[in-house]
């Protein structure tokens, strides 16, 4: 049917039609060109009236509407179509551009279903469903994990949005895949996460398998404390590292060289204070006998690390140990796979893995050097050889890393009202058209812009909501008070009548 | 400008807006009220026919390409009748003339169609003033069914208070005196002889909204005929002035920069400059 006719200038790479009704932001058309039918996407849709143009006061308001409601032909629909490619090819997985543009008077069709099924719902097992497109809701909208693994992801959007509602869903598929998922919790959402098999678990720090400067890092040296890092420094032998009662050792270490060295015994005092705080404060995370953290994620399973205890410093150096032993670990597999290890410790993860960090701006901050942000660029670069991917989630996009922004492969970028977020993404994101970018402001909860290789095409979908999904989600306060309230009651009326009443007193 | 012009407007401009002062003025001004009839129209649903009509021309080299367009249209934007020409040349007759003609073709075609047409402009200058030789056609016309006005927004009479020596036409004094709606006493001018009396009145529709002048054919008409009438004007009209007129300008309206997209259809985009046509 047709609702559009291409006017004005036209050209390879957008049109402008006038349709016969109002077209929505996002919604998929076909141009009906001369060369063979040809994809569009609306990427900006205006109406007016004649009627209600240059009105000058409320009452000329009041009576243009009234004229401009019988005149049917008032309102003007016009729509810009940016093209996305042949139709035919897009089916096949190709997108080729109109070398000629669409001559003006080429009539706009409406997308059925046969038409962007194909591209949109491949039925292939990589490509996987995430929820339907938001204007042709009858189309169902998939992403290909296999993109995601090798060429990596960020989820992009203001808080409450649907962010972690994305990952759960992501983290449901890579489950029923029984794929490898590391999910870096840094508050705690998915603790709740309704995934078969899940493995949760409080992230772990062994002092033994730190250097030097990130054991003073997890114990909260101060950075410019100079002598306080050498105290620490030397007194972190190999002896103390193997030995049985780590943290014994390692007191006795700095006691012996706060003693030992002239001008240090300030220091190394410090520094015992500093052990002693850390034993007790972080006697949770810090663990010397835990073994390799690592081996605590298991092949096959969604992995929840929480590092919601874990503060800022400590939960950069936990993560870089993290993202440095996954790397190695990948690097080995697929090196002894190709028969050049010479590794012979045992290489856990055999098949590819992905990488998701929470709250990425903290950890891949711009501007600054963290540990964080140099193993999340190297995976992110040499990532894709070695089957090792990486997903940023944030809700501060301005505050990333462009660099490691700019190699996230795929996108999911959902209601970003900030102009220089929207400028970051922009740049990270060739494919983002300016109008388009123009309507994330504007996204409803779990509206998802999604660019990159994970999709056949840029794509406006809805995401589906994860039912069971139990995290994430903003607290009931007003309900919960009202609980609180009945289990006072419950409790002091239980308490009552469990009292004998001849020894109440008056 | 020389500096000495705007000296010359300082000193001239007491004298210029003793028009908007003085004793003659006021004198005006209370007869112009004692003339007002307080009415304040109540909608009445009505098929209104706007008609309008347009032309433009560029001349270049002793050349000239003209068009002239003319419309009658309704309230809900269906087009009753349209008619155009256009042409290389000296254009014969005038193009006023032949803008006049598509409006006589267009009220012609529209009596029937519609409760009311309204043409724009004045039946007393256009038709049986300068374009007598349409003048006929269109009596015929507006007799069929007398059912045709014509509504202009602005006017140069001043019938109405010449004997008290105004300066300004009479839409100026009416304009001062009243804001409210309502319409003037009936005023019709034999000086054309019998068959061509005009009858006409100023009128406001809405509070505080311009005024409009109302033509109609012949004498005798009555004030609650003008009340009818106003009753029809007011459902559809935006700001004071009816929708189908503004709708039939709209439609009819030849820019310069739609000439210059007939001088690049034409191919005489070499010989003039398409776009010398826009300045």
């Amino acid at each position: 049917m047709t609702i559009g006719v291409v006017i004005g200038e036209s050209r390879p790479t957008d049109v402008t039609a006038q349709s016969s009704k109002p077209l929505s932001v996002g919604e998929y058309v076909i141009i009906d060109s001369q060369d063979g039918q040809i994809l569009g996407l609306v990427e900006k849709s205006s109406i007016s009236s004649e009627a209600l143009t240059d009105v000058r006061n409320f009452d000329e308001a009041v009576e243009s509407k009234e004229v401009a409601d019988i005149n049917s032909r008032d309102k003007n629909y016009k729509v810009k179509i940016g093209i996305l490619g042949f139709l035919d090819k897009l089916q096949k997985g190709q997108m080729i551009l109109p070398a000629v543009p669409p001559l003006p008077g080429t009539s706009i069709l409406e997308a059925t279903q046969k038409d962007l099924g194909v591209i949109f719902g491949p039925v292939t097992e990589e490509w996987v469903r995430i929820g339907a497109l938001l204007r042709n809701a009858t189309i169902e909208a998939k992403i290909n994990i296999n993109k995601i693994v090798s060429r990596h992801l960020a989820i992009l959007a203001m808080t409450g949005m649907g962010k972690s509602n994305l990952v759960s869903l992501i983290a449901r598929h890579v489950a029923s895949l029984n794929g490898t998922l590391i999910i870096f919790d840094y508050h705690n959402d998915y603790e709740n996460l309704d995934v078969p098999k899940m493995n949760y678990m409080l992230a772990k720090i062994n002092p033994r398998l730190l250097p030097a400067d990130k054991l003073a890092e997890v114990i909260e040296l101060r950075e410019n404390a100079d002598k306080q890092q050498r105290a620490l420094r030397e007194s972190f032998t190999e002896s103390v590292k193997q030995s049985k009662d780590f943290w014994q050792a390692l007191e006795e270490s700095a006691a012996s060289f706060g003693r030992t060295t002239k001008g240090y015994a300030d220091s190394a005092s410090r520094v015992l204070d500093k052990i002693d705080d850390a034993k007790h404060r972080f006697s949770d995370i810090l663990d010397p006998d835990c073994g390799d953290p690592v081996d605590l994620i298991k092949e096959g399973r969604v992995n929840v690390l929480n590092i919601s205890e874990l503060s800022e410093r400590q939960a950069n150096a936990g993560l870089a140990y993290y993202l440095q032993e996954l790397l190695q670990h990948r690097k080995d597999a697929v090196w002894e796979r190709k028969g050049k290890s010479s590794n012979k410790r045992g290489n856990k993860f055999l098949a590819p893995i992905f990488v998701i960090i929470e709250e990425a701006h903290v950890f891949i901050p711009k501007g600054e050097h963290t540990d964080t942000k140099y193993w999340a660029s190297k995976v992110a670069r040499e990532g894709r050889k070695f089957g090792i991917g990486l997903g940023v989630v944030s809700q501060r996009p301005r505050n990333i890393d462009p660099n490691v922004l700019s190699q996230m492969g795929s996108l999911a970028i959902m209601k970003i009202v900030q102009d220089d977020d929207q400028q970051q993404i922009a740049s990270a994101a060739e494919s983002l058209s300016k109008d388009l970018l123009s309507q994330l402001s504007s996204l409803n909860i779990g509206d998802a812009v999604l660019i990159g290789q994970w999709v056949n095409l840029p794509s406006i979908v809805h995401v589906d909501e994860v039912k069971s999904k139990k995290s994430g989600s903003d607290l009931n306060a007003v309900s919960e008070w009202n609980q609180t309230d009945k289990f006072k009651q419950v409790a002091s009326e239980s308490t009552k009548s469990m009292i004998q009443k001849d020894l109440l007193l008056d | 400008m020389l500096n000495t012009v705007y000296r010359d407007a300082i000193k001239k401009r007491d004298e210029a807006r003793s028009i908007f002062k003085g004793e003659k003025f006021d004198q005006i001004i209370k007869t112009a009220r004692e003339n007002w009839i307080d009415y304040t129209p109540k909608k009445k649903d009505a098929d209104i026919a706007g008609i309008d009509s347009s032309y433009n021309s560029t001349k270049f080299q002793g050349l000239e390409l003209w068009v002239v367009t003319g419309v009658s249209i309704k309230s809900d934007g269906q087009i009753i009748h349209e008619s155009h020409n256009q042409g290389l040349g000296q254009p014969t007759p005038e193009l006023e003339t032949q803008a006049s003609k598509m409006e006589v073709d267009a009220c012609i075609n529209s009596v029937d169609k519609a409760d009311l047409v309204i043409l724009d402009g004045s039946l007393y200058s256009q038709f049986l003033t300068r374009q007598t030789s349409l003048g006929n056609s269109i009596t015929s016309a507006i007799k069929k069914r007398n059912n045709v006005i014509f509504i202009s927004k602005t006017s140069s009479a001043r019938k109405h208070f010449e004997r008290l020596g105004s300066m300004a036409g009479d839409i100026f004094y009416y304009n001062h005196a009243v804001k409210t709606p309502g319409f003037s006493r009936i005023f019709a001018d034999i000086s054309l002889g019998p068959g061509k009396v005009v009858s006409y009145v100023y009128a406001r529709l809405r509070d505080s909204t311009p005024l409009i002048k109302i033509e109609l054919l012949g004498a005798n008409h009555t004030d609650d005929e003008i009340r009818s009438l106003l009753d029809m004007i007011t459902k559809n009209s935006v700001g004071g002035y009816p929708y189908s007129l503004k709708l039939a300008h709209e439609n009819c309206k030849i820019s310069n920069s739609d000439l210059a997209r007939l001088v690049s259809l034409y191919g005489l985009g070499n010989e003039i400059g398409s776009r010398e046509v826009l300045s």
